[in-house]
Order: C-alpha cells, then structure tokens, then sequence
C-alpha cells in the first residue's frame, strides 16, 4: 500500500527495540515529509555514531575513543568501581550525579538459560583492572533479578581472595514516592538494608 | 467480594452472555456437556486470569475465534468497586485491564480471592506432591505478602540451575552461586509455607469435624525435603544430581503430609473420605484467605453434589452462608435452601 521505498523504510525501523509497526510508520510519514537535509543529517548521524562508538578500553562502557568520559577524568576516583549488567546502567548513574568512581561494564549477566556464562562476561578484564591498580572497594550494582542477584555472588567469590572491599548496592524505596505505592518486595528489601540515623 | 456481574465471549463453548450474579448462591444447572462448568471457569478466570482445570489459557478461547473475552464488576469489602478485564489471545499477550488500567504481573489477583473446588481436587489426598504444593502456594499467593515473587524466584532459580547441571561442563562457581542461592530461597519458601500450614490445620480440623459430624479427625504438616541445611544437602547431592540430571533438594521436593484419624490419608483413606479431606482443605482456605484479606473468596463448587452425600452439602452450604457461591449441577438438587438458579443449554445460559 505504501511505495517500496517508503514500505523499506517502515520496515527497517520497525525492526529497532521498541517501535512497532505502527511508530515505524509515523517516523517514516514524518521523515519524508521533513525533506532530504533532514534526512540527510540523520543518516550521517547513525553511520558516524555506528562507525564511532566502541567499547572503552577500560571499562567497555560506549566511548569516541580509546577512553570514556568517565576513565579519561582524572577527577573521578579510581579506587572505587561500579560494577554493572549493561551500558545503560552507566548512563543511569551518571545522570544521578550521585557517584563519583569508576565503572564496569560486564556486559550481561550470568544466565545458564540464555547460554550465558562467565567467560561471556568482562570478568577477566575486571581483575586484571584490579591487579594493576590501587582499587579499595567493589560496588555491585547488578539488578535485583535471579540473575543479577546471582552474579553479584559469583562476584564476590571471585573477589573475596583479593581482601578488596565488596558492596551490594542497596534496593529501596523510590524517593519522593508514597510507602503506599511501593511493591512489597521492594519494601521488604529497603527495611533489611536500612541503616541508622 | 462479590462478582456483581460477568460477561464473556469467545470462552470455550459458551456463546457470547452477560450476566448478574447474587451476592449468596447460584445454581447452574445443565445436563452433562452442555457447558456447565464451562461458565463456574469462566467465572474463576476473570477474577483470577486462571483456569481450575488447565494451565493451557489459549485452551480456553472458543476454536472458532482468535480472543476471549471476560468481564466482571466486583464489590470489594467496604464497598469498594473494581472492574476487571481479561483477555486471553491466540496469537498475542493476553491483557488484563483493572479500572480500565493495564496490570502487569500477578499481584492485582491477589486482592481478589476465589477458591474452587472440583471433581479432581481427590487428587490433594493421592496424586503427585505437587498437586499438594501447588494448593499450598495457592493460598499462600492470597495470605503473605511478597509470597508469589517469592515462588516465582525459587522457580527460575531451579530453572537455572537445572540448565547447569544438564550443561557439559558446568562452571564450579557458577553451580556453587546457583546451588546456595536455590538453597537459601527453598529454605524461605518452607518457612512461608510452614506458616501457611501452621494456620491452615486446625481451621481445617474443626471444619472436617463439623463436616463429618464430629467422627474424623484430620491434620496436615509440611514435610521438607532436606533436613538441617538444604545447602549442604544439595553440596553433597551434587555428583549424583549431574549424573541424574535432577536436584534432589529443594522446595520442589518437599510435600504436605495428610492424616485421618493419625494414619497417612495417602494409604489408609478411601475415596470418599479423600473428597471429603480435599473440601475441608479447600474451605479451610477459603477461611484462612477471609481473616487475613477482610475480603470474603467467591467460592466455586463444581459438581458438588455428585461429590459429597446430600446431607454434607446441605451441612456444608449452610455452613457457608456469607461467601457468593457457584454451584453447579445436573439438576435443581433436593436442598432446602435459598438460591438463584441458571440453566445451561448447548453454551447458552437462559436466566
Ligand atoms: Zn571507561
């Protein structure tokens, strides 16, 4: 119903996390109308971001260059790092200013269901980064999930030889929101890691 | 609660009804196969999003249309309203609307009890150990907060850990991770279900003596399937449990002992009185659900009456005169008491 090209359009939108057909269509009606400069600067935006952005060397969160932001700041503390399931999470901390170390990025967690297991993950490169520097603590800030749950564990394990401090990040109650609308898991987890006043 | 009133389409073989329902009991009568418990289902499922008789929800979608449809309106203790929509779908999610908000997720149901009892509820006495935990878990859903992530952790982690014994090489670590995480949540899930029971048995010991008029005595209790430290226990399983492909302890292994008259129900009970051990068990809960939530369960009794003798019955629904009850039965039974009747023909329900 729609010409090919534009149908091809739909298509290769509709294949991106979270656009089904119909936003593909309202994306691809709004991109044509806009006309080709527009279009143009979109395109050359995804080829430069997808050619430009890799895994720091560091601490494989998305980077320009060898570095991230965050390892190439000689401000940020190196003697505590986050350790993390994925880029976003990295992204999450950081919006909330409220973290003033370093970061690692596992890339996933460990989940025997999904084939994946320890070697998948930057387990290797995380003690080789605490070997050859003067880490004091470890913050675990995989999710509450089984999995996540499960690998901050196996982190500790691995690390425990080490005598470096290891944290779990702790799960509470959401600022600013009402005790009435938050789940009882959730409640539960915040009254076991409360601390005193 | 009381169900004010239900509409479905799309379910099984029943063509597309709206009806209103009483807030004491109501008769569906029917001859055999003409959809009678068909409607009792599709009255548990849109408070519930669950079936009494299958866990296979596209089952339940008539084999002519793509969804089903059920709705209900339902006044909540206080006078409080909720208005629930369930679809179950072919090809896509299913969809559960509470207020005309989309639920996520299983724990709306909880605030809405229902117990049903049915034909195949015998099995409690005699099947398989998970038939007893799976009652278990059921009440404890409606009774303890935090009770089905709880269920639904031990469930995945069993999952993952099962995958790793079954691998080729499982990492050491990564079993050692999953075994004590496995343990530390079984030996939770026991302590949860321990409680339940702890509550549920001497309800369910006065109801039975009541129902038996004063002649059986019965009692149940939680038999774990370790004992001290499920953690050690799963540790030393661990060679074997790779060579089997199974894990030997756990929550999943563990069972609900019953006994009549002090002897295992399992053994020494007869038929009728593992009918009549399933129903104490089932208003046992139905009782139990009622003190913690302050919400009445709608109570489903699918044909009740070819299950227990008449005498029990009458003793049974008179003793249930404040739960909104679904009966349903061949015919209008012999039974002096007050209730609305529908009859069923061919899936069509004449009010
Ligand atoms: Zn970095």
């Amino acid at each position: 119903m729609y010409p090919d090209s534009l149908q091809g359009l739909i298509d290769e939108l509709a294949r991106l996390p979270g656009i089904g057909p119909k936003s593909a269509q309202r994306i691809a009606l709004s991109v044509v109308k806009r006309g080709p400069n527009d279009a143009r600067r979109l395109a050359d935006a995804l080829v430069d971001a997808v050619t430009k952005v890799r895994p720091c060397r560091e601490c494989f969160s998305l980077s320009d260059g060898e570095l991230c932001p965050v390892c190439a700041n000689p401000a940020r503390d190196p003697a505590i790092i986050c350790v993390v399931e994925g880029e976003r999470d990295v992204l999450a901390f950081e919006r909330a200013k409220a973290f003033s170390g370093r970061y690692h990025v596992l890339g996933g967690v460990i989940n025997p269901l999904e084939g994946t297991s320890p070697e998948d993950l930057h387990l290797k490169e995380l003690i080789e980064r605490l070997r050859s520097s003067a880490v004091q603590e470890v913050v675990l800030a995989t999710s509450a999930t089984v999995e996540g749950e499960a690998t901050a564990r196996y982190l500790a394990r691995l690390l425990e030889p080490s005598g470096i401090k290891v944290s779990r990040l702790a799960t509470g109650v959401p600022a600013g929101g009402d005790l009435d609308y938050v789940d009882e898991v959730t409640l539960g987890m915040a009254l076991e890691g409360r601390r005193q006043l | 609660m009381i169900v004010e009133s239900l509409r479905a389409s799309g379910f099984r073989n029943l063509s597309r009804f709206e009806i209103a329902l009483d807030p004491g009991i109501t008769l569906i009568f029917g001859k055999n196969g003409q959809g009678k418990t068909n409607l009792l289902e599709a009255a548990y499922a849109s408070i519930s999003h669950r079936s009494f008789r299958t866990s296979d929800l596209v089952s339940l979608i008539n084999e002519n249309d793509e969804y089903s449809r059920l709705e209900s309106n339902i006044t909540l203790a206080g006078g409080r309203r909720a208005d629930l929509v369930n679809v179950f779908s072919r090809s896509d999610r299913d969809r559960v609307q509470l207020n005309n908000r989309i639920v996520k997720g299983r724990k709306e149901f909880d605030r809405f009890p229902v117990v049903a009892f049915v034909p195949g509820d015998v099995e409690l006495s005699r099947g398989a150990p998970s038939i007893r935990r799976d009652f278990l878990d059921g009440v404890g859903a409606y009774v303890t907060t935090g009770y089905s992530s709880l269920i639904a952790s031990a469930e995945r982690l069993l999952r993952q850990r099962q995958t790793l014994i079954r691998s080729s090489n499982p990492d050491i670590t990564s079993l050692d991770v999953f075994d004590s995480r496995y343990a530390e949540v079984s030996e939770q899930v026991a302590m949860e279900r321990e409680a339940v029971v702890a509550q549920l048995d001497p309800i369910a010991g006065s109801i039975h003596r009541w129902l038996s008029g004063g002649e059986e005595k019965i009692s149940i209790c939680y038999r774990r399937s370790w004992e001290g430290s499920c953690n050690e226990q799963l540790f030393k399983a661990r060679k074997e449990d790779i060579r089997k492909g199974t894990t030997s302890y756990g929550c999943h292994r563990d069972d609900l002992a019953l006994e009549i008259d002090g002897r295992p129900m399992r053994s020494f009970g007869s038929q009728g009185q593992a009918r009549s051990f399933a129903f104490s068990l089932k208003l046992a809960a139905a009782n139990l659900i009622e003190k913690t939530l302050n919400e009445t369960p709608v109570v489903i009794l699918d044909d009740i009456f070819s299950e227990l003798d008449e005498e029990r019955v009458a003793r049974l629904l008179d003793g249930l005169p404040k739960y909104q009850i679904l009966i349903s039965h061949t015919t209008i039974p012999p039974v002096g008491l007050e209730m609305r009747t529908l009859e069923i023909r061919q899936g069509v329900v004449r009010v």
